[in-house]
């Protein structure tokens, strides 16, 4: 790991949580968790699937950017697993964080 | 075991046959797979080492997948045959082969 | 083996996770540990707090160093059961090889080498006719550094993880081996039980009952992390194949032994010496070349490992590695050279396919990579796992205390009693360990048999606490060994952490701030997250005994216990 690409790495692992925690948003039991109201309309569904598999990917490419090949999958699917357990306590203890990430209802 | 397959909880014999089976029936069965298969590798023009090393990345999983059928299996007797009977055959013919490549 | 597929395999995953679900708890601790195992030696042994260092100069620092080696004591000891006659006095065996390693975390260098003997060994087939030597050298100056320290973290911690410190027989590698598969067979069993993986990948529901919060709490940690899971046992398997499944030692070794003459004749590389006397050239300036060369490939260049085989004789190499900074593959991409004469005899080719995923696999678990992020992220992989087992023998407990303590089967209380031992014991013994490192005098004859023997007798005392303690759980409640535990933890890691500062200096402010030294400071303020976790841990377990204490039973009535033992720690 480059100094250079320590930045690159923070953004990885933020677009991390940010793709999965997405994607808890897209199911019903988490987006009433966290917005109170009835199930997310199925265009908002699809728009949340949507932006938590641009989140993955994008953190991925990031992790390709800061390190070479073998190492990034590595960090990367660490990433995974730290990123799903940060979102799933969060839902757990501090659901009300994760509005930020949807504030448009 | 195939006669009590109603019971719930199996009994303690029939626990340590089918444990037996999978872990010594197992790791017989994964030692003739891989030495019939370096060997075989090997006749085939394959580099030892190569071969070797390809193969012991194999016998883990198949040394799991044997250990997880033993105990999915019905018949005790059939897992004792496949696992006893093929290890004791691959290990034979690697031992034979291994001769020729030699001799 | 039971009715349905189901069931066996639930079968599986129950029984054999259980039983070898203690080996798996030291496993993954201690292999969560082992990656910063060279810290923990800077924080156990002060005298080497020093920032890493490359590979000093062979020519000016190690000549002369290995011009003073000999071969260790309890080798002589060893080799002496093993061969006919007497051992001539050390000072007269002549050095055959030697090598130097060193990696980017590694202030002190670790060296050794193979001393000639001309005994004949008493089993013909005994191949081994060396006694080997070795030290830990301060690679600035070349100061051999005293021996009886022991280091914690990669000769304690590090091998307890794949050996359980049992060596009899290599029996602990067998344990480790079989604890690895049941691994994998309780990881492949766990998601055929599983049936919403997907619908609860993130379901956590601490307010629940502890039943169905410790069953989110074991399929949260087994499935997200559970490419780690599966890569780790199954690389560690695949790294110690020639203790599990010996055959190019044993039945192939005809085959093994041909292709080893053949491949030495394909290098170029002598296999035997020539038994005539040369020199050795300057390896500074082999090492020079091997550099050059890296730099002319674009590949990161620092001395990993420096190996020379046939001393002193006209067949004589010199090996030069890559250290392994750059990549997940192991040390590697070696340039030989021919001793007398400095003239390069080969370069390593390109690996094959086979040879490339093999050290992908094992370099991801031996991990030579310098990632400092990647590494933290491998803790919380190991410490994912150890959520996972240890919330297998809660869940396990939870499920049959209600009807263990109404039939008086002793079952899940000794369970839960070796559950504590495993959680808060085993971590327990790990902290002792480190206190008692900085506690005792430094120069106390044995220190390292001492720390040792107070590692283990932690961890006895803290069985034997938690079977004592243990009756609450045959009437369903919860051992209160649990909170004590926690509140001797969090003692001790305060302790530990306050020790190293009264010993050596080295306090948080230094180590963070005035002269930095994160080895040290990274142990200490885990130790200080280790104390609030256990504070936080004891405060939330003394609230659940208080709520299930039978006063309270009776005012709430015979039901709901658990559910009542959640609000009370909602609220």
């Amino acid at each position: 790991m480059a100094d250079s690409s320590g930045m690159i790495l923070v953004f990885a692992a933020i677009a991390n949580v940010a793709g999965f925690a997405w994607l808890a948003l897209a199911m019903n039991v988490h987006w009433q968790q966290i917005q109170g109201g009835p199930a997310p309309s199925h265009a908002q569904r699809i728009a949340l699937r949507l932006l938590g598999i641009t989140g993955l990917v994008g953190s991925a490419i990031l992790c390709f950017l800061a390190d070479r090949p073998s190492m990034a999958v590595l960090v990367w699917i660490m990433l995974l697993a730290g990123a799903a357990v940060l979102v799933a306590l969060t839902l757990a203890w501090r659901p009300g964080l994760l509005r930020i990430l949807w504030p448009l209802s | 075991m195939t006669t009590h397959q109603d019971k719930r909880k199996p009994s303690g014999m029939a626990i340590f046959n089918r444990v037996a089976a999978a872990l010594l029936g197992g790791y017989l069965f994964t030692w003739g797979f891989s030495a019939f298969s370096i060997t075989g590798l090997v006749a085939l023009g394959v580099d030892f080492h190569e071969s070797q090393t390809a193969i012991m990345l194999l016998s883990f999983l198949v040394f799991l997948g044997l250990f997880l059928w033993s105990f999915a299996a019905a018949s005790l007797t059939r897992v004792w045959a496949v696992l006893g009977g093929g290890g004791a055959v691959m290990t034979s013919v690697a031992w034979a082969l291994q001769r020729a490549l030699l001799g | 083996m039971l009715s349905n597929f189901r069931l066996s395999m639930t079968w599986v995953h129950t029984w054999f996770g259980l039983v070898l679900g203690f080996v798996l708890m030291a496993c993954f601790f201690f292999g969560a540990l082992s990656v910063f195992d060279r810290e923990i030696d800077r924080w156990a042994i002060p005298e080497t707090r020093f920032p890493a260092q490359p590979m000093p100069s062979f020519d000016t620092v190690l000549k002369p160093v290995f011009d003073k080696l000999r071969a260790h004591p309890d080798d002589m000891a060893a080799t002496a059961d093993r061969v006919i006659g007497e051992l001539p006095h050390p000072d007269t065996m002549p050095l055959e090889s030697l090598y130097a390693y060193t990696t980017h975390r590694d202030p002190v260098l670790s060296i050794g080498g193979e001393f000639g003997i001309p005994n004949k060994p008493k089993d013909a087939s005994d191949e081994h006719q060396h006694v080997h030597g070795w030290a830990t050298i301060d690679p600035r100056d070349g100061t051999v550094l005293p021996e009886d320290r022991l280091k914690i973290g990669s000769n304690w911690f590090y091998p307890m993880h794949y050996s359980l410190q049992w060596h009899w027989q290599n029996i602990g590698y067998w344990v480790v081996g079989l604890a690895a598969l049941v691994m994998l067979a309780a990881l492949v069993t766990g998601v055929i039980m599983h049936r919403k993986i997907f619908r609860e990948f993130f379901t956590f529901r601490p307010h629940k009952r502890t039943q169905r919060s410790t069953l989110d709490l074991h399929n949260l940690t087994g499935v997200v992390a559970l490419p780690f899971h599966f890569f780790f046992a199954f690389t560690g398997l695949v790294i110690f194949n020639g203790i599990y499944l010996p055959l190019e030692e044993t039945m192939l070794k005809p085959m093994h032994d041909h292709a080893e003459v053949l491949e030495a004749q394909h290098t170029g590389l002598p296999h035997e010496a020539a038994e005539i006397a040369a020199p050795l050239a300057s390896v500074d300036a082999m090492v020079a070349e091997a550099k050059r060369r890296w730099a002319a490939r674009d590949v990161a260049g620092e001395v990993g490992l420096l190996t020379i085989n046939h001393l002193g004789d006209i067949n004589g190499y010199v090996s030069i590695y890559r250290a392994g900074s750059d990549r997940v593959a192991l040390v590697g991409e070696a340039i030989h050279f021919k001793a007398s004469t400095g003239e390069v005899l080969r370069e390593d080719p390109p690996r094959s396919v086979v040879s490339d995923i093999n050290e992908f696999l094992t370099g991801l678990h031996l991990q030579h990579f310098k990632h400092w992020l990647l590494r933290w992220l491998y803790v919380l992989g190991g410490l994912l796992g150890c959520v996972c087992i240890a919330t297998g023998f809660l869940f396990f407990v939870e499920k049959r205390k209600q009807q263990h303590a109404k039939t008086g089967v002793q079952g899940s209380r000794i369970v839960d009693a070796l559950a504590v031992t495993t959680v808060t014991g085993m971590v327990i013994a790990a902290v002792a360990m480190l206190v008692a490192n900085r506690l005792l005098p430094a120069d106390l004859e044995g220190k390292g048999d001492w720390e040792q023997n107070i590692f283990w007798g932690a961890w006895v005392l803290a069985l034997l606490h938690a079977l004592l303690r243990s009756a609450p759980v045959a009437q369903a409640r919860i051992n209160p060994a649990w909170r004590e535990q926690c509140w001797m933890l969090a003692v001790l890691s305060v302790t530990a952490v306050l020790s190293n500062w009264t010993s050596t200096g080295d306090h948080l402010v230094k180590t963070v701030f005035v002269e930095t030294y994160w080895p040290v400071a990274g142990l200490d303020l885990s130790l200080l997250a280790t104390a609030l976790l256990s504070v936080v841990a004891a405060r939330k377990l003394a609230y659940r005994e208080r709520s299930m204490s039978p006063a309270v039973e009776r005012a709430s009535g015979t039901n709901g216990i658990g559910a009542l033992a959640g609000e009370m720690k909602h609220g």
